[in-house]
């Protein structure tokens, strides 16, 4: 049970608040305290059941009850008992404070918000409250608040594993680097603690998704060889370093874990994606199909070895995979989604705009369907159609950067762009906004800005989208004729080799796919 | 004897002049002068009647000549890519031949008939006569691609070499109505290669011209051709499926040999699959250079060190790759002035939806890429085009653009529903400041009709001061077209004599000046695609009266400025090279 929750439950059970007219009751209740404090809780819930029933407006047993409930994990009794103590005695602040801590358990947590909100505006000190308020925001999603609330109270946000992970998760997600290292120190200092390893598990994995790499990396090396939960931080951790572009890291970092005994289709995922980006198709295959062997039950493990067959060509094998996909998930919109790409990539356009079609049906809470049917315009020459899908797409889905840039990118690549370049600017700008990490968006944004002869901003945008993605040779190319613009050579020599090796390396794929059979 | 010469104005003047009247004019003036009702009705008639921009003449001038690409279900790529025409004065009667290259068979796509070029002798009366199998032309050699046609040895006749593979072939013109296969001779064999696009120029300026060719992809007849389909339908592999081959630069040696020189010059480091080449002297320095057109492979723009050497310049230039760093499949290509600032622009044919480009040369690196401003964009957006060439079509004094499409991929229409396999010719009207509009529609019956063009010479092979075109098609007959419309303006024809330059005077920079305009031209080596052209310059020259002269600038290629006053327009002059003493 959350640690918070311990500290309030133990203060309510210690109250004493009955009257002279309930001692029949107040004997149940006592009883049941002094049945909690042995650890007899089914027993102490019956004795406050009893109190309950003999005296219904005694506040404090329903509090009581309450607590009791939530010390079992029974949070919706527990938060009917406390509501009910909250009627009778609304000014209490204990009750509202540990009403509001079940509630923050069942994920209630805009009213677990209130009754904190009230508890603070009538004891602005209770840092109780202010702890439990501080999580509350964190399960919430409002980080920055959640970070200055925990980091008020720190002395006992250090004492709980789990209060550490919601501070630091809080820290990360609102971008307050600057109290990331204090965190870091606490945790050094715990980590011989088996309750402790867990937390810097979590704040591993934390770090990794928010792309702290230096401190992801930092926390990962304190977690023991040989500690369950080093695998999940170390995949998160190679996940970022792949992202990043450092591939071989990555990919030392699996084969790491894997001759640990690591045995996750996470892993060999993540490592196909490193072979992948090395060009190793072969090896990107075999721990594609490992990961599919680990868990064939899971779909999601099916898409990467389907999207590389397409690469090199192999269309037939594609479609076999993408046939078992069906048969496990039939009801799944992904496979009629890869069916789409394979459709695509066969030039079947009609049985493409199908499956494609036929994906939405199944699953309308995302864009990938109509990203889909707006591919097949595009590779089929119907730019207007294609622009016309990815607008209503931004109209249904205004969240999903991928569409602003799929769009912009259309507009830009269309006769017309000369006009149609503030439209595009536009698009892109809200993408970044959505997703500041979309190599693409920055990286169209940088080829509109080179348009312009706008130098610094070109550059600033292309070394973005190189730094989201350091893999895709245009970026380099583009940051290239910038510093030749600039006068720069050396580093335009530097970016254009760089180009140059991967474009050879993008290009052996597209050849492979190419022909069906050797050359003379 | 050429009925319509005029004798010799002023034999021991620098500048020699023979009036050259046009067909049309003499039928004009004896018309006027009621005696034309003598002349073929026809030919009067035909004048009257409102006429086409072009007029489609092929079967008029009696070409019956067809093309063969032996074409198999082996799909050779080499099948979809030949074509060469070249507009030339074979044997100085002071009409414009014509030589068509034919392909070649296949291991599995053989011809019925034995295969011939062809090589058209002008009558001068609108119709030709195939003379290719008494000049000595006829035989195929080798599967032909084109043909770079240049007076090599300045003894005043042109030669033609021709590429192809896996041998090149190079023909001097004796003078006499025949030619001699002087390839082994002159070491010009390039063997081994599959050869494509070849220009004439005098890279060293020693009055010689030598000779660069374009060689495409490492390719045999032998084993497997590598195999692709579409929709289940073998079809003909991307270029990519092929690996590139380096230039050959041929030095001349001015005894009837020549030096391979591609390693000492530093072309042999230029490994890719090249196509179109057009010599140029883009940076104004006085020798020429070369843009090169490569297929999914960097654009070059070899500048000229002077040493025998040559840097590339293309990503400078910006014109190696497109904005992503990807290299289109550049086929044919051309220079010229096009926005009126004296320095040469470029253009260059590509593949559907990468657009044919247009860049405008700013006098420093890099060009601009003028693409979309010009609309060249939007008008060949869904084409894949080949030979292309700047002409004046309506001697406006702006120059205009006559490309030539055809796709390789017979299924593309199943594929892409806004493309299409055989695909129309266009003419581009300059409307000035490099910007072009479509007058396709108003360019005769030939630009309503869908080819599988390939090469394009632009020469004016009537006479009339109007250029004319010529343009090849896969398997087919080629496309004879004869402009209508220039003679409505009027113009001026320079013929040029180099004689410390070289004799055909291919990288000379012309500079006219007229009233207040100031219109540049050159004389190119190669250009378009696969093709070789008239090498006299015509200036368009709009409304300008007939009794107001015109001053010409000539820089000759090897350096000597000769000046040329009060040229009087609408008739082509012939202008020697003043060599001090």
């Amino acid at each position: 049970m959350p640690s918070v929750i311990a500290l309030v439950f133990a203060a309510v059970l210690v109250m004493q608040n009955a009257t002279a007219q309930n001692l029949p009751a107040q004997d149940h209740a006592s009883l049941g305290i002094s049945l909690a404090r042995e650890g007899k809780l089914p027993e102490a819930e019956q004795e406050l059941q009893e109190a309950v029933r003999v005296g219904p407006r005694v506040a404090s047993f329903r509090a009581q009850l309450g607590s009791i409930l939530g010390l079992q994990g029974k949070w919706k009794e527990a938060l009917g008992s406390f509501q009910k103590a909250i009627d009778l005695a609304p000014e209490n602040l204990d009750f509202r404070r540990e009403t509001a801590a079940v509630q923050w358990q069942l994920g209630l947590t805009s009213s677990a918000e209130k009754n904190l909100q009230y508890v603070l505006a009538r004891h602005p000190g209770d840092s109780g409250a202010i702890l439990l308020l501080g999580l509350v925001k964190e399960k919430s999603g409002d980080y920055t608040g959640a970070a200055q609330l925990l980091d008020s109270q720190f002395e006992l946000v250090i004492s709980q594993p789990d209060r550490m992970v919601a501070l630091f998760h809080s820290v990360v997600r609102s971008g307050q680097h600057d109290k990331v290292s204090k965190i870091v120190d606490v945790l050094k200092l715990r980590v011989n603690d088996k309750l402790w390893v867990n937390a810097v598990g979590r704040c591993t994995q934390i770090a990794a998704m928010g792309g702290d790499l230096d401190t992801a990396q930092e926390l990962f090396a304190l977690i023991p060889e040989d500690d369950s939960v080093r695998p999940a931080a170390g995949v998160q951790l190679a996940r970022l370093l792949y992202r990043r572009g450092q591939v071989s890291q990555a990919k030392e970092l699996l084969l790491q874990l894997k001759e640990h005994g690591v045995v996750s289709a996470d892993l060999q995922t993540l490592l196909g994606n490193c072979f992948e980006s090395e060009h190793q198709p072969g090896l990107a295959m075999q721990a594609y199909q490992r990961a599919i062997e680990m868990d064939p039950s899971r779909v999601d493990y099916y898409e990467d070895p389907v999207s590389l067959l397409l690469d090199l060509g192999k269309t037939n094998d594609a479609i076999v995979l993408v046939n078992h996909a069906f048969a496990i998930a039939p009801n799944d919109a992904r496979p009629w989604l890869w069916k789409g790409n394979v459709d695509l990539r066969t030039h079947s356009y009609k049985d493409a705009i199908e499956s494609y079609e036929h994906a939405g049906n199944l699953d309308g809470s995302n864009a990938d369907a109509m990203l889909g049917v707006a591919a097949v315009y595009f590779v089929s020459g119907q730019s207007e159609a294609a622009i016309a899908e990815y607008k209503a797409g931004i109209v249904r889905f205004p969240k999903d950067a991928r569409l602003y840039v799929a769009c912009a990118a259309m507009l830009l690549a269309s006769p017309d762009s000369g006009r149609l370049q503030a439209d595009a600017e536009n698009l892109l700008q809200k993408a970044v906004a959505l997703a500041p990490q979309s190599a693409e968006a920055h990286y169209q944004l940088g080829q509109l800005a080179l348009q312009q002869s706008r130098l610094k901003d070109a550059e600033t945008e292309l070394s973005l989208s190189v730094q989201s993605d350091a893999g895709r040779s245009k970026a380099h190319f583009a940051l290239s004729v910038v510093y030749r613009r600039m006068g720069r050579l050396d580093d335009a020599n530097r970016q254009f080799a760089i180009y140059r090796d991967l474009k050879r390396a993008e290009e052996s794929g597209t050849t492979a796919a190419m022909t069906l059979a050797g050359k003379p | 004897m050429n009925p319509l010469r005029i004798s010799r104005i002023g034999a021991d003047s620098p500048v020699q002049t023979i009036a050259t009247w046009s067909r049309r004019r003499f039928l004009y003036t004896l018309s006027a002068a009621g005696i034309g009702q003598f002349f073929h009705p026809r030919l009067i008639r035909a004048d009257a009647r409102p006429k086409p921009i072009f007029s489609d003449v092929t079967a008029e001038a009696g070409l019956t000549w067809r093309h063969f690409n032996g074409f198999s279900p082996d799909r050779y790529l080499i099948e979809t890519m030949g074509g060469g025409v070249g507009l030339f004065d074979f044997d100085g009667d002071g009409w414009l031949d014509i030589v068509l290259l034919n392909g070649g068979e296949t291991p599995h796509g053989k011809s019925e008939r034995p295969l011939q070029n062809a090589l058209y002798r002008n009558l001068g009366n609108g119709k030709f006569v195939d003379v290719a199998a008494e000049v000595g032309l006829n035989r195929v050699k080798n599967y032909g691609m084109g043909v770079a046609i240049a007076d090599f040895d300045n003894d005043g006749h042109e030669d033609i070499f021709v590429t192809g593979f896996p041998n090149c072939t190079l023909y001097h013109n004796n003078g006499n109505g025949t030619l001699t296969d002087v390839t082994t001779d002159a070491g010009l064999q390039n063997a081994g290669r599959w050869a494509t696009g070849a220009a004439w120029f005098d890279y060293d300026r020693d009055g010689f011209l030598d000779l660069v060719i374009c060689n495409y992809a490492e390719f045999s007849f032998e084993g497997v051709a590598p195999k692709c389909e579409y929709l289940k339908v073998r079809t003909y592999c991307e270029q990519r499926a092929y690996n590139g081959l380096p230039l050959t630069l041929y030095h001349n040696n001015r005894d009837g040999t020549f030096t391979d020189v591609s390693r000492s010059s530093g072309l042999d480091r230029f490994v890719g699959r090249a196509l179109g080449v057009v010599a140029i002297d883009i940076d104004n320095d006085g020798w020429t250079d070369l843009f090169v057109a490569r297929d999914a492979s960097a654009n070059l723009l070899l500048l000229n060190k002077h040493d025998g050497t040559f840097v590339d310049a293309g990503l400078e230039a910006e014109v190696a790759f497109d904005s992503n760093g990807n290299a289109k499949a550049g086929m044919g290509a051309d220079a010229g002035d096009i926005n009126g600032d004296g320095r040469p622009d470029i253009a260059v044919t590509n593949f559907n939806f990468e657009f044919h480009s247009l860049f405008l040369n700013r006098g420093s690196f890099p060009f601009e890429d003028w693409t979309r401003a010009s609309h060249l964009a939007g008008l060949t957006r869904s084409d894949v085009g080949w030979g292309a060439h700047f002409l004046d079509f309506d001697n406006d004094g702006l120059l205009d653009l006559m490309i030539v499409n055809g796709h390789v991929i017979e299924v593309i229409e199943s594929l892409q529903s806004q493309v299409k396999y055989r695909e129309r010719p266009l003419l581009l009207r300059n409307l000035g400041n490099a910007v072009f509009e479509d007058v396709s529609s108003k360019a005769g019956p030939a630009f309503s009709q869908d080819y599988l063009a390939r090469g394009l010479a632009i020469g004016d092979w009537d006479n009339d001061g109007a250029p004319d075109a010529i343009f090849t098609c896969i398997g087919e007959r080629p496309v004879l077209l004869r402009n209508n419309a220039g003679q409505q303006n009027s113009w001026v024809g320079l013929h040029l004599v180099g004689v410390k330059s070289n004799r055909d005077a291919i990288g000379a920079k012309l500079t006219l000046r007229v009233a207040d305009r100031k219109l540049v031209r050159w004389v190119t080596g190669g250009s378009s695609y696969l093709s070789s052209h008239d090498k006299r310059v015509l200036f368009g020259l709009g409304k300008l009266p007939a009794n107001h002269p015109v001053d010409l600038e000539i820089l000759w290629p090897n350096g000597g400025m000769q000046v040329a006053t009060n040229l009087e327009i609408n008739r082509y002059h012939r202008i020697v090279e003043q060599v001090t003493k």
